[in-house]
């Protein structure tokens, strides 16, 4: 957005009794149409978002994204370490000639009648207790992959979800990526044949060893930074003192935190075989995983990991460290590899013939605005829904399902045995040790 | 009963280890160990283990020779303790090893495990673990153990103790949520308000609906957000008329307006 038109039209705004009603008598399709770079969203259009969680995540891709999107409006930033609220803060403020509100409680956020949709872009473990209120106090959602930190806390954010009828995007924004939207689209409409196998490959560590991050470096115990508030930002994950890497970026890497490997990249490729599956209400029957675990610590994830899980309809889902980043769908007739650099098929022909009018499609884009320069697809899927109250192209339930696919993973490893799973009851089959796996208790006072 | 890995005894004394990696080697090993026993069919080797981590987990030592103490002599010269304390026990391990062996306890599904974890509620420094564990324990002697803790000190833990019970079923336990719905502490009351939304039972808008005229204006709020989940409750169980009933109620309350809009979703009301 140029600024000094921004400034010149609220100056407009500011000294016209009818200004006002003017610019917003402008229909939303023409000011999409105008030139994208000098237009603001029409006021029906905007959306007031409150960002919380603002870390390395926050900043870096959904901030930019935000700024960038001419019907976001960017409200209040919200984050327990101050030193983070406050750089976002200065970021708005560099672009919008604004400074946001800066919050470090959440709950306050979620109060301002003025917010309607939250950005949640903490570490997992916060995702459900946010998020679940959020949608109590009738924002819609986009929250970061993945979904949940455990099985039970998704289904209840889906339950939610759906009373509430929250407009919910999951932060799986390689469904807005034409290239895996295409792969899901020929997978589904058998350009390989009968799909027989799918790969997801989560990166390649390199050897057993290379597979985790700094094996046995413990750092000191230490009095939590100014500015941080160490016992929120825990929340309901059991207390431990406070050390370096423990906190913020490296919360992927404790399963007090989150899932490890398996739901950083796992949620991403998972996510996109489930939706080649056609699985995005359902989800395996039998999972068998193996994972390396460092116990020399201080990370507790599985850095080395081969998960394989067996779907009703026949189709095996390997999801390893091995062989590269992306999804392999592998049919009768032939193979589709996707990832975020290519879009590669055993014959190169299959991906040349395009879709029909009758071929099933992966996403209905009916209600998709014209693409905004320099903003993320999904963020504008997110505004789109939004507005027409359809459902985003990653939905609560499908992300759910999604991230239980990892978490079924995560829990075969740690169990180190074969689990027969029920995807209908969202339950293992005799086995209660794993049922109890499926769940967390949460640290007083937190509760879903 | 069969016997367990000869190594546990060890594994537990070394978690104890000042040196971090030595201490958190022997917890994985720990736990490798509870997971590979916590395979169907394996009761006895569950019941075994749970016995061992459990008595480990409530173990004492004379005075002065615990794990985290400073020791006897040090003891036995501070002026500042009475004839009494000088001869009270104290935990055999430090906190963050009692800590860990009632997690471990808690992904035992077994009857053994609760009785060391419901001792372990009287432990100030280790009641919060004990208390998750026993949360994932599916015994009925586990919700006995809970239920008895609410009569614990400190709302935060008390409250932690409602969320816990809230997970559980029956009779006993709805009836103690529903004693907590009227304690004095505002954040016990609030907790058991959200608890007792999670159970399919109409009668429970009663107490949700008097509730809403709290003095407190926190303790209101919470109450129409409770309504409206015990409507979901209701709802997801098979009674979409008390559901129903709920959300007229809410529609004609001072309910904020995200509970109002829900009811109207539900009921189809655009």
């Amino acid at each position: 957005m140029d600024k000094q038109r921004l400034m010149a039209r609220r100056s407009f705004l500011k000294h016209s009794a009818g200004g006002a009603i003017a610019f917003e008598a402008v229909p939303a399709v023409a000011a999409a149409n105008a030139s994208r770079a000098q237009t603001r969203a029409a006021p029906s259009d905007r959306v007031v978002v409150g960002l919380i969680g603002v870390g390395v995540r926050g900043r870096d891709h959904h901030l930019p994204k935000l700024l960038a999107n001419p019907r976001a409006e960017v409200a209040v930033v919200c984050d327990v370490d101050r030193n983070h609220a406050d750089l976002a803060a200065d970021m708005v403020l560099s672009q919008k000639s604004k400074k946001p509100l800066i919050d470090y409680d959440f709950r306050r956020l979620l109060e301002r009648r003025d917010i309607n949709a939250v950005v949640i872009s903490t570490p997992d473990h916060w995702h459900s207790i946010i998020a679940i209120q959020a949608m109590e106090a009738g924002k819609d959602v986009y929250c970061e992959k993945p979904l949940s930190l455990f099985i039970e806390e998704g289904r209840r954010m889906v339950s939610v979800a759906r009373q509430y009828g929250t407009v919910f995007q999951v932060g799986s924004q390689q469904r807005s990526d034409w290239r895996f939207r295409h792969a899901v689209a020929l997978v589904r409409n058998n350009r390989i044949g009968r799909l027989v196998k799918v790969a997801t490959h989560l990166g390649n560590p390199g050897t057993t060893q290379g597979a985790f991050i700094h094996p046995g470096e413990w750092e000191p115990v230490e009095t939590p930074p100014a500015g941080l508030d160490w016992n929120i930002w825990l929340g309901p994950a059991p207390y431990k003192d406070y050390s370096p890497n423990r906190c913020h970026f490296e919360f992927r890497y404790h399963l007090d935190h989150s899932g490890g490997r398996i739901t950083d990249w796992g949620a991403h490729h998972n996510d996109i075989a489930q939706w080649g599956l056609g699985m995005d209400e359902s989800g395996p029957v039998k999972i068998d995983g193996k994972g390396v675990f460092n116990k020399a610590g201080p990370y507790d994830y599985a850095g080395f990991l081969e998960v394989h899980y067996w779907y009703r309809n026949g189709v095996e889902l390997v999801c390893q460290n091995e062989g590269g980043n992306g999804v392999r769908f592998h049919g009768t007739d032939g193979w589709i590899f996707v990832s975020r650099l290519t879009l590669e098929a055993s014959d190169p022909e299959i991906l040349k013939v395009p879709l029909t009018g009758t071929d099933t499609r992966a996403y209905d884009e009916r209600n998709r605005k014209e693409e905004i320069p320099g903003t993320d697809d999904h963020h504008s899927n997110w505004f789109d829904c939004i507005q027409s109250r359809q459902r985003c192209v990653a939905d609560i339930e499908a992300g759910h399902r999604s991230a239980s696919v990892c978490h079924l993973g995560n829990i075969s490893m740690r169990l180190g045995r074969v689990l027969q799973w029920d995807p209908d009851k969202e339950e293992f089959i005799e086995d209660a040790a794993a049922n109890i796996l499926k769940g967390k208790p949460f640290r007083a006072p937190w509760r879903l | 009963m069969p016997s367990i890995n000869p190594a546990v005894i060890q594994w537990i004394g070394q978690m104890a280890d000042t040196d971090q990696v030595v201490a958190y080697y022997a917890y994985q090993c720990l736990q490798e160990e509870v997971f590979r026993v916590s395979r169907p069919g394996e009761r006895a080797a569950q019941t075994a283990l749970a016995n061992a981590l459990g008595e480990a987990l409530v173990a004492q030592a004379k005075p002065g020779q615990g794990a985290g103490s400073r020791g006897a002599a040090s003891f036995r010269s501070n002026v500042f303790l009475t004839s009494a304390a000088k001869e009270r026990t104290e935990p055999l391990y430090p906190r963050r090893v009692r800590s860990n062996l009632a997690r471990l306890l808690g992904y035992l599904p077994v009857e053994a495990a609760v009785p060391p974890l419901a001792k372990a509620l009287n432990d100030l420094e280790g009641r919060e673990a004990a208390r998750q564990a026993l949360e994932c324990n599916p015994s009925e002697r586990a919700t006995d153990a809970l239920i008895a803790a609410l009569n614990a000190a400190g709302p935060t833990f008390c409250v932690g103790v409602v969320n816990s019970l809230a997970k559980r079923k029956g009779e006993r336990v709805l009836a103690a949520l529903r004693t907590a719905a009227g304690d004095p502490q505002t954040e016990v009351r609030i907790a058991a308000l959200q608890a007792l939304a999670d159970f399919p039972e109409p009668s429970h808008d009663a107490i949700l609906e008097k509730a809403t005229k709290a003095a407190s204006a926190r303790e209101r709020r919470a109450a129409h957000v409770a309504r409206a989940r015990l409507a979901r409750t209701l709802r997801a169980s098979g009674n979409p008329s008390a559901a129903d009933r709920i959300c007229r109620a809410i529609l004609a309350s001072d309910a904020p307006e995200p509970q109002k809009k829900a009811g109207r979703f539900a009921l189809g009301i655009s």
